[in-house]
């Protein structure tokens, strides 16, 4: 018993690493809270590793991954409900007098009269403050309504699940019967025939 | 930051200032440093929450690909990486380690 719970084990194991590692990595993520920045870099990551010609490569990555997520997922999550996780936002240069403000793939572009520094924004800073204020908002702006981010979820798991299959064709066959007379033979099982025989039998 | 220092968090920091310009994606990090992920996101959150790295994300991503985020090492996060490698004992620094120190570029603790 103890081997065949095993072996069931092990296929699941491989079917969910081999057969579904894009699913299992976008469920991994979810773990984390709304707004997390692994969030959407764990699925980046995913994508570059997806392209490694190495399996077992990909298989420790994920492997290690998900556990990573479920281990820091839930404590970020349990943060943010027990006292709220400040959220950080840095500032990045592009240029001599540009910057990028990014918190996850949220960024905001600005323009500033000098090169701004590459640093991590403090909320407690006035100046630092208005510009995470910015990015907030255009993040909710930006941010698509609950029912139609539902229906794009539904049609990605459905996508996710379905299997593609080839349209079944069903063949007529004709069988003799003992009456010397032919008619369809696969009237029980899967084919249906439509309208009475040639001969103007039911 | 009082932080740990571990074979892999020395690894890391070893990988980080080995390109301290350059910027570093969390995989190509993972593979250079020799380090699972599990032991090097947590060391990257906790340098980044105390201004050490700074992240960004990726202005032109390949087609198809969404956005990777990338880690670079601020000029206080330099001067922390140097000290934390530097103040790290003798029995810490591994082999994986000592090869990492070896490569061009690295910063001889």
């Amino acid at each position: 018993m103890s081997a065949l719970t095993l072996t069931w084990t092990t296929l699941a194991v491989l079917f969910v690493l081999g057969a579904a590692p894009v699913f299992v990595v976008r469920l991994a993520a979810r773990i984390y809270p709304k707004g997390h920045p692994r969030r959407a870099e764990l699925v980046a990551e995913m994508q570059h590793v997806a392209g490694l010609r190495m399996a077992l490569a990909r298989w420790y990555w994920m492997s290690e991954t998900v556990a990573l997520a479920v281990w820091e997922g839930v404590a970020a999550r349990l943060d943010q409900t027990v006292e709220g996780t400040p959220e950080i936002f840095t500032i990045t240069t592009y240029g001599p007098a540009t910057a990028t403000i990014s918190r996850g793939p949220d960024r905001l572009h600005f323009t500033f009269d000098r090169p701004a520094s590459e640093r991590v924004l403090d909320p407690s800073n006035q100046d630092d403050a208005m510009l995470i204020d910015r990015i907030k908002q255009q993040r909710k702006a930006g941010r698509r309504s609950r029912p139609f981010r539902s229906a794009l979820a539904y049609y990605y798991l459905v996508r996710m699940t379905m299997v593609r299959t080839r349209p079944t064709r069903y063949r007529r066959v004709r069988v003799p019967r003992p009456d010397g007379r032919h008619r369809a033979h696969a009237r029980t099982s899967t084919f249906r025939r439509r309208g009475p025989l040639p001969s103007g039998r039911p | 930051m009082k932080a740990r220092r571990t074979q892999a968090r020395l690894a890391i920091a070893a990988a980080l200032l080995a390109g301290p310009q350059s910027v570093k994606w969390g995989y190509e990090l993972s593979r250079q440093a020799g380090v699972g992920a599990g032991s090097m996101y947590p060391f990257l959150a906790e340098l980044l929450a105390a201004g050490h790295l700074t992240d960004g994300w990726e202005e032109q991503p390949a087609a198809g690909r969404p956005a990777r985020r990338y880690y670079r090492i601020t000029d206080s996060g330099e001067e922390y990486l140097r000290d934390f490698l530097a103040s790290a004992p003798a029995a810490n620094r591994s082999r994986r380690h000592t090869a990492i120190r070896r490569r061009p570029g690295t910063v001889e603790p």
